[in-house]
């Protein structure tokens, strides 16, 4: 009986000495840096507390309020560091770490922390606002890596189409004249052109300083943990299929390098970041793999046109036909899917031009191929030498607009898709509160900005202290975002890139009348 | 289960409860009889997120009068006059129409690990169920906390973030 009670007693006063004295737990620091501007995606995401916490929620939201990263209900032993990984090959948009924890004392908190990957650019009517600094990506290379890496890309999926293509046309359809060794020059080419843009996807997530950096066994190290790896691996087996194809004559080995590059290509980039894991990234790879056949027809069809003999090319272009149109149903199809896709999810700004681009140069192959398949190969068949020049200019042109949608997809590929760069102002929300000690706020929302007018008591201009916003989303579970706002004259501003696809914001301001009263006032800002 | 194991339950639930209150900077003397002399005990049981305290700043509810700080060791104590909100009659006739209405406690150092209680007298209002309040700022090397939220109707202090240290008047016996 005695030594029980003593062990309540024990207890008890052990109980005391470990309720701590603090006032709830808050964050002391993070990685990145609450509002930062990164070049390049972090591998990973640490929150600081003051004293260790036990993580109830932890997720990387993205600027759609989609959840990109960890999630709810997190279990562990009290810490006061933790760590969120972030997926492979973030796309650059705005991101919000939304969190909630229980400090020692049993209260949760919760927060939020905003950052920005790559160039979002200011909201419309900007003028002096100082949140945003466009050095930021040239101070370290991130401009020059981007376009080393768009540039890449381009060289390699020409070889791609020109090797892998060419080749299943050489299996399939025919030999116009010994280009099987032109064909097969491509593939080193593509093979280099694949690594390098893997190692480019490193130096990017590294934020390395251009171009000495791509030497660097710390990049190649990322590189390798990053899905360019992946996406490489799988591509360097597609040019392997491919040489095998061209030493046997075989038509599986050609296929395969086919199906080996679709699959590849579909294995990063927008594709690999898809919530729907099976339907995007299928449609992706029918695209590219449908791509490589009708692209790759364009060389061998040119030397066929170049040769002498019209009716062989005739025969050859026919052969063609019906692979071409195949290829071109399933491109459009498996495009259509993807457009479809990502205009349910919202809006596509600068993303949805350059798929117009594409669009527009893709109808212009069309038109050139409907005319070699109605006027062209007919005339060739007939026997008429005259049409070989026709052939000729038309696929030439072709290869000029082949060229131009790979360089458009090597753009595409580097543009975010959630139409993060929408010019078009949206609708402005506004709403009016009345708030504690007489004071009134007017808050207007124009896509990422929030702007506020405070009126006094009787309507005489606000002089408080100091402005501070706390700003949730609900929608998105994000909580207790904290954003000083930038005064210009009368108004106040918060530009939070992160908030400019949210549909209901709640703002609660607090206004710091002077050293001992505090109003706070709470509107809520969109349906 | 065993008596053991219900007297560890009941102990650490009441635990639980406790270091909820110690977070903030409270009265140590929540309740007390309106328009009587009052000791104030303001209890400063941590810095700012680990910051030690250099400075604490309180303004006394509006009603109360005669208010005398207590020095402290260390500590540079001064005092903000103003106008009463309600003018008191000084016992000879006259009005006090002005008096104290703020307490610094400055250039002080009360590190994150320690604690201490900073004190002044006066004479509460005569306003009985009323809860009056002590807005107070903690000012420290990095930072500055602000214990100055006034609950709205409806709400407790343990609805707030930063409430104010609050004192509930009750009436004469």
């Amino acid at each position: 009986m005695t030594v029980r009670v003593f062990l309540a007693c024990a207890l008890l006063v052990l109980g005391l000495a470990a309720g701590r004295a603090h006032a709830h737990a808050g964050l002391t620091a993070s990685i990145p840096a609450d509002g930062a501007r990164l070049a390049a995606a972090p591998a990973a995401i640490e929150l600081r507390f003051n004293e260790p916490v036990t993580p109830l929620r932890l997720r990387l939201v993205d600027a759609h309020g989609r959840t990109v990263a960890g999630g709810d209900g997190l279990q562990g032993a009290p810490r006061e560091i933790l760590v969120l990984a972030v997926p492979r090959d973030l796309p650059d948009g705005a991101y919000v770490v939304a969190y909630r924890v229980i400090s020692a004392d049993t209260h949760p908190v919760s927060g939020a922390v905003a950052f920005v990957v790559g160039d979002v650019p200011a909201a419309p009517g900007h003028g002096h606002d100082h949140n945003h600094d466009h050095d930021h990506d040239h101070a370290h290379g991130g401009g020059d890596w981007q376009a080393a890496s768009v540039l890449v890309r381009l060289v390699r999926d020409a070889a791609l189409a020109v090797g892998i293509g060419g080749i299943f046309f050489l299996t399939w359809i025919g030999d116009p004249g010994r280009i099987a060794r032109a064909l097969v020059a491509c593939l080193p080419v593509a093979a280099v052109a694949t690594v390098l843009g893997a190692g480019i996807a490193g130096a990017r997530a590294l934020d390395a300083s251009f171009p000495g950096d791509i030497f660097a066994a710390e990049v190649w190290r990322v590189a390798v943990a990053t899905s360019a790896a992946d996406s490489a691996v799988m591509l360097v087996t597609a040019i392997g299929a491919a040489a095998v194809a061209v030493a046997t004559q075989g038509r599986l080995a050609a296929a395969a390098a086919l199906a080996f590059a679709g699959i590849g290509a579909a294995l990063t980039g927008h594709a690999a970041g898809a919530s729907n894991p099976a339907f995007l990234p299928a449609a992706y790879a029918v695209h590219v793999a449908a791509a490589l056949v009708w692209l790759g027809a364009f060389v061998p069809l040119l030397v066929a046109a170049r040769g002498s003999d019209a009716r062989a090319a005739g025969r050859l272009a026919r052969r063609f036909s019906p692979f071409g149109i195949a290829a071109l149903a399933a491109l459009v199809a498996a495009a259509t899917a993807i457009v479809a896709h990502r205009l349910a999810r919202g809006g596509l700004g600068e993303y949805g031009l350059w798929l117009s681009v594409k669009g527009g140069l893709l109808l212009a192959l069309v038109a050139i191929a409907s005319d070699n398949r109605d006027r062209v190969v007919p005339a060739l068949l007939a026997g008429r030498d005259d049409a070989r020049g026709w052939l000729a200019r038309n696929l030439r042109v072709d290869i000029a607009l082949g060229l131009g949608v790979l360089a458009v997809t090597a753009v595409l590929v580097h543009t975010d898709p959630g139409g993060g760069h929408d010019h078009s102002p949206a609708p402005a929300l506004a709403a009016v509160q009345a708030g504690a000690e007489g004071f009134a706020l007017t808050a207007t929302r124009r896509g990422s900005r929030i702007e506020m007018t405070l009126a006094g008591p009787q309507g005489a201009p606000a002089t408080p202290l100091a402005v501070e916003c706390v700003v949730s989303v609900p929608g998105a579970e994000i909580d207790g975002l904290r954003r000083v706002p930038i005064r210009h004259g009368t108004s106040y501003v918060i530009d939070e890139p992160a908030l400019a696809a949210a549909s209901r914001i709640e703002l609660r301001v607090e206004i710091l009348i002077d050293a001992f009263r505090k109003a706070v006032i709470e509107v809520a800002l969109g349906e | 289960m065993s008596f053991t194991v219900k007297a560890v339950a009941v102990a650490i639930a009441a635990l639980a409860a406790i270091p909820a209150a110690l977070a903030h900077v409270t009265l140590e003397q929540q309740q007390a009889v309106a328009g009587t002399t009052y000791k104030a005990v303001l209890r400063v049981p941590h810095g700012c997120a680990g910051s030690p305290t250099t400075a604490v700043k309180v303004r006394v509810p509006d009603g109360m009068t005669g208010v005398k700080p207590m020095p402290k060791p260390g500590w540079q104590l001064s005092t903000v006059k103003g106008k009463l909100a309600v003018p008191v009659s000084d016992g000879h006739g006259g009005q006090i129409t002005e008096g104290v209405t703020e307490v610094h406690w400055t250039g002080g150092r009360l590190p994150d690990e320690h604690y201490d209680e900073f004190v002044l007298r006066g004479t509460l209002p005569n306003t009985p169920n009323a809860t009056v309040h002590f807005p107070t700022v903690s000012e420290c090397e990095t930072g500055v906390e602000r214990w100055i939220e006034i609950p709205a109707a409806g709400k407790t202090s343990s609805d707030y973030k930063y409430p104010a240290p609050s004192l509930r008047l009750t009436p004469r016996p």
